[in-house]
């Protein structure tokens, strides 16, 4: 969090008890305080004028060093007090103060800042007129809206919707994802990045086009519920709107499509860890679309190239021999978990599961389900805590005060001659 | 051509300013003054006194010495006028404060001390300096006379002076010993500030004989310097420039002062003359009754 953001969040919470606050929307412009010090010093260390005295004789006046003939001790205190609030004035506007009054809370409360998501599309021309009626409707009841159409994957557009709605000014946050919700088109740790303050509503729109019949034959080991060990193939078969299941047999025993990178020594434990994932019924296309390689080097860490998980977006940033072969498919990097097999059967699990949703997600037409949408959708919460608040130009009354300062100086200066 | 004797308007406002003092102060001194304070040393014999150095030995009363072990002089009423000179400084160190100036004070004391002289049948007069006695005006002399006429002149002289001189009290003093024929009362009104100077001349007076009587006046701003910053201090003679702190400097110039106004104390009272200062803005009424009782006494 910013240091600015954190010092309003602050002073907001401080002023909650209280009838007004005040926000600075520039907090760093306080370090101006420091400028204080200077009319302080002036008035301390300027050789006072000297008046001129006739006097009888010198002869028992001792010249003085200039040295001494500074101030040291305050002298006037009046026209310091002034001088020192109009720079005090100064700086709390440089500062950009925004009162933050019960019924100004009131007012950033009933507008909505208004993130729309456009969910990526994989079929035909996204740009149905229902989808920009919506679009249209929900920017005109918005105070400020911002459309966001993510290229692949719609968690990016909610997160970079989370970071716009953090710099806009003080309003209700609401964030809309609509577009052609496809199964494994969203899920709900692409909502986590929203603070609970944010509203959230997702609306599904019906796919402009329909996905041809497909037919996907995948490979597991055994079905899940049933007892046997023996290789079974899965066939989806997707037509419009339904999506059928075929089991036979196996004809033979073919590999999993996973190349394993792995020392003489590790090879085991992960090829273990295929078959403890394959045995839970996890299906894996004959033929993923992308080349699945599972390099597994000993270290701490387990790492995906292609899906944006931050967790092993983290890892890959860390590891920067591996961001040259993000293309070549999905990647666990496994190291330093030792007896840990559990550890390695989460990382080659998750592989799988990404392969295998990325896979589906191409012929899947079946929506998610209503349910499901409404569990991700939040209702419109209380005005955030943790916002920006715009500058409202109420830095103007300081300037005023300021201007008002300099003139009371002016006379004061006038009248000391 | 120039005449010096007649007062021009604003003089005669002075004058008469002047007068009204003199004559104010001096029926106040003479309640408890029953004779005149200032003795000569003619031929009727008034009164003894403690011998004191500079006494000239043959006033010394031997026979008492004799009797008593102790020196005591003998002084002798005048019976002839006492012939007295006010040697008033009239330097630019003078001129300090602008208002109620060391200045008016000492025209102030000449003038009642002079009625006084007068109205004791004595004879009083003026001297000044302004400006070495080079040019037109350079001295103001006004000779001791008795008589109210010439009291009259003595003011109107007083009233014209200026502290605007450049000569030092000490060149008056050294002019003022040949003017009296005989000797006198010489009363000097200075801040004395060419110490040396005039204390070599005070002692070379009191040689001759005469009765000196010094007024020494400070003003009030001279023995305490008023607190303040940065003061830029013109000598009001010199105008010489010097800029200094009152606050930084005030104990210094405390003492300084301090000890001048001992040295010059001590100095004259070695001679066994009288000192008395007048600091402005005191009334000038108690310090010279103070002064002139004790006179009488101690005469």
């Amino acid at each position: 969090m910013p240091w600015s953001r954190c010092c309003a969040a602050t002073w907001l919470a401080a002023g909650a008890a209280h009838s007004v606050s005040v926000l600075w929307l520039q907090p760093l412009a306080w370090v101006g305080l420091a400028a204080l010090a200077i009319p302080l010093l002036i008035h301390l260390l300027m050789r006072q004028q000297s008046r001129q005295l006739l006097f009888p004789s010198l002869r028992f006046i001792r010249a003085t060093q200039h040295s001494a003939l500074r101030r040291h001790a305050l002298s006037d205190w009046l026209l310091l007090a002034v001088r020192v609030g109009i720079l005090a004035a100064a700086v709390a506007a440089l500062a950009a103060p925004v009162w933050v009054s019960q019924s100004r809370r009131d007012r950033w409360s009933v507008r909505v800042a208004r993130a729309i998501v456009v969910a990526p599309h994989r079929g035909a021309d996204p740009e149905v007129p229902v989808l920009q009626r919506l679009i249209a409707d929900e920017q005109a009841s918005s105070f400020v809206s911002e459309v966001f159409r993510p290229p692949r994957h719609l968690g990016d557009g909610v997160r970079d919707a989370e970071l716009w709605l953090r710099r806009q000014p003080p309003a209700s946050h609401d964030v809309v994802i609509v577009g052609d919700l496809r199964a494994g088109a969203m899920t709900g740790s692409d909502l986590d990045v929203l603070p609970a303050s944010t509203s959230v509503r997702v609306i599904p729109l019906p796919a402009s086009d329909k996905v041809a019949s497909a037919r996907l034959t995948t490979l597991a080991e055994r079905v899940p519920g049933e007892a046997g060990a023996a290789a079974f193939e899965l066939e989806l078969t997707v037509a419009e709107d339904t999506t059928a299941i075929a089991r036979r047999p196996a004809p033979t025993q073919p590999p999993p499509p996973v190349t394993v990178r792995a020392s003489e020594q590790n090879t085991p434990r992960v090829n273990a860890a295929l078959r403890a994932v394959f045995a839970e019924g996890i299906v894996l296309p004959r033929q993923p679309r992308r080349p699945v390689v599972i390099e597994f080097d000993g270290g701490k860490h387990a790492a995906t190239s292609h899906r944006p998980d931050p967790f092993f977006q983290e890892v890959l940033e860390r590891l920067p021999e591996m961001r040259g072969r993000e293309d070549n498919g999905v990647w666990v990097v496994a190291t330093g978990m030792g007896g840990d097999d559990q550890a390695v059967v989460q990382a080659v699990d998750r592989v799988v599961r990404a392969v295998t949703a990325e896979d589906l997600q191409d012929l899947e037409a079946a929506a998610i389900p209503r349910s499901t949408l409404a569990q991700w959708s939040r209702p419109s919460r209380a005005l955030a805590t943790d916002l920006t608040p715009a500058n409202e130009g109420d830095a103007r009354v300081l300037w005023a005060i300021a201007l008002v300062l300099l003139g009371v100086e002016t006379l004061l200066r006038a009248r000391r001659g | 051509m120039s005449r010096p004797h007649v007062v021009a308007p604003s003089e005669l406002s002075a004058l008469r300013d002047l007068e009204l003092l003199a004559r104010t102060t001096v029926e106040g001194l003479r309640q408890g003054l029953h004779r005149s304070p200032f003795h000569g040393f003619s031929a009727e014999f008034s009164q003894y006194r403690h011998y004191r150095p500079g006494d000239d030995l043959k006033y010394v009363d031997w026979k008492a010495f004799a009797r008593t072990d102790r020196l005591y002089s003998r002084q002798f009423r005048e019976t002839t006028n006492l012939g007295a000179l006010f040697v008033v400084d009239v330097s630019r160190s003078m001129n300090f404060p602008e208002t109620d100036s060391k200045f008016a004070l000492a025209r102030a004391a000449a003038a009642v001390l002079a009625t006084l002289v007068v109205d004791q049948g004595d004879a009083a007069g003026i001297f000044a300096v302004a400006n070495g006695g080079s040019g037109p005006g350079a001295t103001h002399y006004v000779p001791p006379r008795s008589g109210r006429h010439h009291l009259h002149l003595c003011l109107a002289a007083l009233a014209r002076l200026q502290p605007q001189g450049d000569t030092s009290i000490a060149t008056a003093l050294k002019r003022a010993g040949g003017l009296l024929r005989r000797r006198g009362l010489i009363v000097i009104v200075s801040d004395l500030y060419e110490e040396d100077e005039t204390i070599a001349e005070i002692r070379r007076l009191a040689r001759m004989g005469h009765d000196v009587v010094t007024l020494h006046v400070m003003a009030k701003e001279e023995l305490a310097l008023t607190r303040g910053g940065a003061t830029q201090f013109v000598d009001l003679e010199t105008g010489h420039r010097l800029v200094a702190s009152p606050d930084a400097i005030a104990a210094e110039y405390h003492s300084a002062v301090a000890a001048f106004l001992a040295r010059v104390r001590k100095a004259i009272a070695a001679q066994g003359l009288d000192y008395v200062r007048l600091v402005t803005g005191d009334a000038l009424e108690p310090v010279l009754r103070r002064y002139l009782v004790g006179r009488r006494g101690g005469a």
